[in-house]
C-alpha cells in the first residue's frame, strides 16, 4: 500500500508543481503586460515585473512546501472516501470480496495439487542417477 | 486542524494583515492572485506594498485551512488562471479576524491618545 501512495504522491507532486509554475507565471506575465502597456520596453517590463514579485524561485519553493503538506492529508481523505464507498455498496463489496477469496483459494488449491502430483521429485534415493529409456 | 479555525491567527505582523486583506478582497467574488494584488493596491492607495510573490504562500496556506477554495478558470484576457473564492468558513474567519484587528487598533489608538494628567 505504502509504495502506491508514494508513487501517487510523486505524480501529484509533479502536477502541483506544474500548476504552481503556471499560476506564478500568470502573475508575472500580467504585470509585464501592464508595464508594456504603460510604455516600457519589453526587457525592462519583465525586469520590473520580477522586481515587484521578488525572487520567483524562492516563492515557488515556499508555496511548494505548503502544498506538499497537503498530500498525506488528501491520501488519508481518499482512503476514507474509498472505505465509505465500499460500506455504502455492501452488495458490491461482498461480491468483490467473495470473488477475490474464491480466486485466491482456487489458485492455491490448484497449485498445491499440481505441486503434489506433477512437480515433485521421484521417490528414489538418488533421482539424478535415473535416466529415461525409450 | 479543527481547533485552529476560529482562533484568530497571529495578527502581530504583516502576514496576518495580508490574510485579512485577502479575505476582504475575496468578499467581492472570485479573483486570481493578480486580481487580488491589483485590488489591494487600489483600495490601499498604494500604501501597503509587499513583494507580490508573498501573496502566494499566504493564498495556498489559507486554502489548506479551508478559508478559501480555488479552481482554474479563464481570465479576462483568455489565459488560464487560478481563481480563489471565499468559503463559508472563510467568511466566518473574516469576521473574527476583523474584530480582532479592530480591537487591537483601537487599543493602540487609546494608548496613543493617553495623556498623563
Amino acid at each position: 500500500m505504502s509504495w502506491i501512495s508514494r508513487v501517487r504522491a510523486l505524480f501529484e507532486r509533479e502536477k502541483l508543481e506544474k500548476r504552481l509554475g503556471e499560476e506564478l507565471e500568470f502573475h508575472l506575465a500580467m504585470r509585464e503586460q501592464l508595464n508594456a502597456e504603460q510604455g516600457m520596453p519589453p526587457a525592462e517590463a519583465r525586469q520590473n515585473a520580477l522586481l515587484y514579485f521578488g525572487n520567483p524561485t524562492l516563492w515557488r519553493e515556499r508555496v511548494s512546501e505548503i502544498d506538499l503538506m497537503l498530500l498525506p492529508q488528501t491520501i488519508l481523505q481518499d482512503l476514507r472516501y474509498g472505505a465509505r464507498a465500499l460500506c455504502r455498496n455492501a452488495g458490491f463489496t461482498t461480491v468483490a470480496i467473495l470473488a477475490l477469496a474464491l480466486g485466491i483459494g482456487v489458485n492455491t488449491a490448484v497449485f498445491t495439487c499440481y505441486k503434489a502430483v506433477v512437480s515433485r521429485s521421484l521417490d528414489a534415493r538418488d533421482p539424478a542417477e535415473w535416466s529415461i529409456l525409450r | 486542524m479543527g481547533e485552529r479555525l476560529m482562533t484568530p491567527s497571529k495578527n502581530d505582523n504583516l502576514q496576518g494583515a495580508l490574510a485579512l486583506l485577502v479575505l476582504k478582497s475575496l468578499e467581492q467574488g472570485p479573483m486570481h492572485g493578480w486580481g487580488i494584488t491589483l485590488h489591494i493596491h487600489c483600495i490601499s492607495n498604494d500604501v501597503l506594498r509587499v513583494e507580490e510573490g508573498s501573496l502566494y504562500p499566504a493564498l495556498h496556506r489559507m486554502e489548506q485551512d479551508g478559508w478559501i477554495a480555488s479552481e482554474w478558470g479563464v481570465s479576462d484576457n483568455n489565459r488560464r488562471a487560478r481563481f480563489y473564492r471565499l468559503t463559508t468558513q472563510g467568511r466566518r474567519q473574516l469576521r473574527s479576524e476583523r474584530e480582532h484587528w479592530e480591537k487591537i487598533t483601537q487599543a493602540v489608538a487609546l494608548a496613543l491618545a493617553f495623556e498623563p494628567a
